[in-house]
């Protein structure tokens, strides 16, 4: 005797004819396949925890106490951010470091641009030597890069004596921050010229040609050809240029700075850096992770802006 | 199900990052990262000297402590670490090592401005029952170095005294003598003479960013302080003394006879030295190898004498940031090895005299040294530096630091760069502003 279904009908596929459901059965080694891609990412996923993530949470948690760096901590609230935001000082800092962000950044990336099109154009002789030339700046060590430049900006240094002119570009409060902007331009162009002219290489030669063909202007091929495509790469150069201007520390302090303190460099010209620098010497961690904390949440409100102004103009 | 499965996910990630939150707090709460003080004699093995720069002038002293004591130093050995570059990178590491718990070393070297931060948080031992044999051995200058409030607690290595360092050979040609030299107003006199005679020189330089130090020499001796105990609190925007020392440079700046442009250790300034554009410098003990270093050609052209009145401070009463000092930790197992080093290669004629031979320069805090040839006649400068350094021990004076001397400092120090160039001619605004960030981001230095 079978077994009939109720009422006649076919049993579903993986029932029983009785209609009681099977129980599913694993497939051997499905519990090594899913594990399998969290052991690949186990190394970073461990140092990261180690090194980022749990420091970054004792950070956020210590710049609400006053701690000396040993000792006990107490527990102070907003009083570190609050304080930070009373104070001139750190007003004085962070105006410091949006003149370093933005007077640098036209020149920087418009000028790295402006030498990536020369480079690639027809005018350019010799361009595979411009490509070292003009990032040997970029790989010398920022120590030394600094040291060089004072010796160039120094009372009888070499750019008093180009100009005819006795500036002070070191000791003068009002000229600091042109020379750190100086040194940052001569650093940073073969950086971004790099990246512009590896950019470059996207653009279709056809669309230009047609462009061409089309009787645009070599201004009119740049700006509705090639800068519509380099877009990304804009935004690219764009938001690093952001982050590196607004954790800039070495340049202002080893050009500017002086021999009894570690962050040296004068009111006028000390980066938003330096407040953190500061307040470890001066036994203030609650203080200095709060500054930590802030210029993080400036970072990231200008990159979104940034990323959010891109996008829009693409879509 | 995708719903159910992110908003438990996101529930569980709350929670997690509450609980390290909340392990955080309780172990920052909880952390005192001092290890329990020693009280037994002291354990086998080395004891570790952590100094900041070259540890060979450590090593040289321990080496010289070995030749003077032979029996005492015998089943004693010492370990010389460098904590960095300067002090700030020795109280840096210092608050690491007092924070782990972990390697503090038994010896420390600081400067005495730093001190007050870690005598208030317990962490040094009181050296009373060490060092009460050698006090009456050094100068008053020196027992003053060794003394926080009513404890002593350091071993001093170096008394600061400011001194006053002049090029004899142009002072002499522009008629300037330097012992008629008392006031401010006479140090801008004598710069006056000093152009007439050399037009490009200067009679000392003050940037306008100026080196710590700078200042911080003159509010050591015109009875200025940046706190108070009782009621604890900040005081730099009422201080008259901090106020003195703001105007006094600004008024040295305006005068042109200070060179304006250039800051200490920079180079122009050292050629400034060595070529006769800044004739003279209002500096510190510690000037004279630098000298040597950056002018050796003028060996014999450079007197010393001591300061005069400058921003209140009379008779050029204070000192630079107190001294050098090493302390010995309170979590250090060879509390008495250390005391008897220390001691001994600084404190004693016999021990100070071998450190003499190996590191000449030196000046000795031991009277008894004080009148040796070596001691008297220096190769360089004659025996100007000497009497300089013992009349100058006269006014020796401590500036009272609190245990956030750094923070004060570096928050006058921008407010000062600030004054110094404006166009304001009082500095009250300035003090103000540094009285109201120290107020809101300090509190009371003497409480953690």
């Amino acid at each position: 005797m079978t077994t009939q279904p109720r009422g006649g009908a076919r049993p579903r596929p993986g029932t029983l004819p009785s209609g009681i459901r099977a129980r599913p059965t694993l497939r051997k080694g499905h519990y090594g396949d899913r594990l399998m891609p969290y052991v690949f990412i186990a190394p970073f996923l461990i140092s990261f925890l180690i090194f980022f993530a749990l420091p970054s949470i004792v950070s956020i948690v210590l710049s609400f106490f006053k701690y000396r760096g040993y000792g006990p901590a107490t527990f102070v609230g907003f009083a570190n951010y609050l304080s930070l935001f009373r104070s001139p000082d750190f007003w004085q800092s962070a105006a410091n470091t949006a003149f370093y962000w933005l007077v640098p950044m036209v020149p920087l990336i418009g000028g790295a641009f402006a030498l990536a099109l020369l480079v690639r154009s027809r005018f350019a002789r010799w361009p595979a030597l411009f490509r070292p030339i003009l990032f040997v700046p970029q790989v010398m060590a920022p120590v030394a890069a600094a040291i060089v430049w004072r010796v160039l900006l120094s009372d009888t240094g070499v750019l008093n004596s180009l100009f005819h002119v006795e500036l002070s570009w070191i000791g003068d409060p009002a000229l600091g921050k042109w020379s750190v902007t100086l040194l940052l331009l001569w650093r940073g162009i073969g950086w971004y010229f790099v990246i512009f002219l590896s950019g470059l290489t996207s653009v279709p030669e056809e669309l230009l040609e047609a462009a061409q063909l089309d009787g645009a202007s070599a201004l009119q091929r740049i700006r509705f050809v090639i800068l519509p495509i380099m877009r990304p790469i804009f935004l690219f150069a764009v938001v690093i240029d952001t982050i590196a201007s607004l954790q800039l520390f070495t340049e202002p302090n080893l050009l500017l700075g002086n021999a009894s303190a570690p962050a040296g460099a004068p009111p006028s010209a000390a980066p938003i850096m330096n407040q953190v620098i500061n307040n470890i010497v001066g036994g203030q961690f609650g203080l200095a992770a709060a500054v930590g904390w802030l210029i993080f949440i400036v970072i990231g409100i200008f990159s979104a802006i940034q990323f959010r102004l891109f996008r829009e103009e693409t879509s | 199900m995708k719903t159910v499965f992110t908003r438990r996910t996101s529930h569980l990630r709350k929670v997690a990052l509450l609980a390290g939150a909340a392990i955080v707090i309780s172990g920052l709460s909880a952390c005192s990262g001092t290890a329990t003080p020693s009280t037994s004699a002291d354990d086998a093995g080395p004891f570790t000297v952590q100094v900041w720069g070259d540890v060979k002038n450590a090593e040289r002293q321990f080496a010289a402590y070995k030749t003077a004591f032979p029996d005492k130093a015998k089943n004693q050995d010492a370990k010389v670490v460098s904590a960095g570059a300067n002090d700030s990178d020795a109280v840096a590491k210092l608050r690491l090592q007092l924070s782990s718990g972990k390697d503090i070393p038994d010896v420390v070297q600081l400067n005495y401005s730093e001190l007050p931060e870690f005598a208030e948080s317990g962490v040094l031992t009181d050296l009373a029952p060490y060092a009460a044999a050698y006090v009456p051995n050094v100068t008053k200058a020196a027992q003053t170095l060794m003394q926080y409030g009513d404890k002593q607690l350091a071993f001093p290595y170096e008394v600061k005294q400011k001194l006053w360092f002049y090029r004899t050979d142009m002072f002499a040609k522009a008629g300037i003598d330097v012992t008629t030299v008392k006031t401010q107003d006479d140090f801008i006199a004598a710069g006056k003479k000093l152009q007439a005679a050399f037009p490009t020189s200067y009679i000392w330089n003050v940037a306008a960013n100026p080196q710590q130090y700078q200042w911080g020499m003159i509010v050591s001796g015109n009875g200025a302080r940046y706190s108070t105990k009782s009621p604890c609190e900040i005081t730099v925007g009422s201080d008259p003394g901090v106020a003195k020392a703001f105007t006094a440079l600004r008024d040295l700046r305006d005068s042109g006879v200070v060179d304006t442009k250039h800051d200490d250790f920079t180079p122009e300034w050292q050629s400034g030295l060595a070529d006769g554009t800044i004739a003279s410098t209002l500096g510190a003990s510690w000037l004279p190898s630098f000298l040597q270093q950056y002018a050796p050609d003028l060996a014999g052209k450079w007197g010393v004498t001591t300061w005069p009145e400058i921003g209140g401070a009379t008779d050029g009463a204070g000192s630079e940031a107190g001294g050098s000092i090493f302390v010995i930790m309170n979590a250090s197992k060879h509390k008495q090895a250390a005391a008897d080093f220390l001691g001994g290669s600084l404190m004693t004629p016999e021990g100070t005299g071998a450190f003499l031979k190996v590191q000449p320069g030196y000046v000795p805090n031991v009277t008894a040294l004080l009148d040796t040839p070596a001691v008297q006649d220096n190769a360089y400068f004659g025996t100007s530096l000497i009497k300089a350094f013992v009349a100058s021990a006269e006014t020796y004076k401590l500036f009272p630091f609190d245990p956030a001397a750094n923070k004060q400092t570096t928050v006058l120090s921008a407010q000062l760069a600030n004054y110094l160039s404006s166009s304001d001619s009082s500095p009250a605004s300035y003090l103000k502003t540094a009285q109201d960030q120290l107020a809101s981001q300090v509190g009371c230095p003497f409480q953690q």
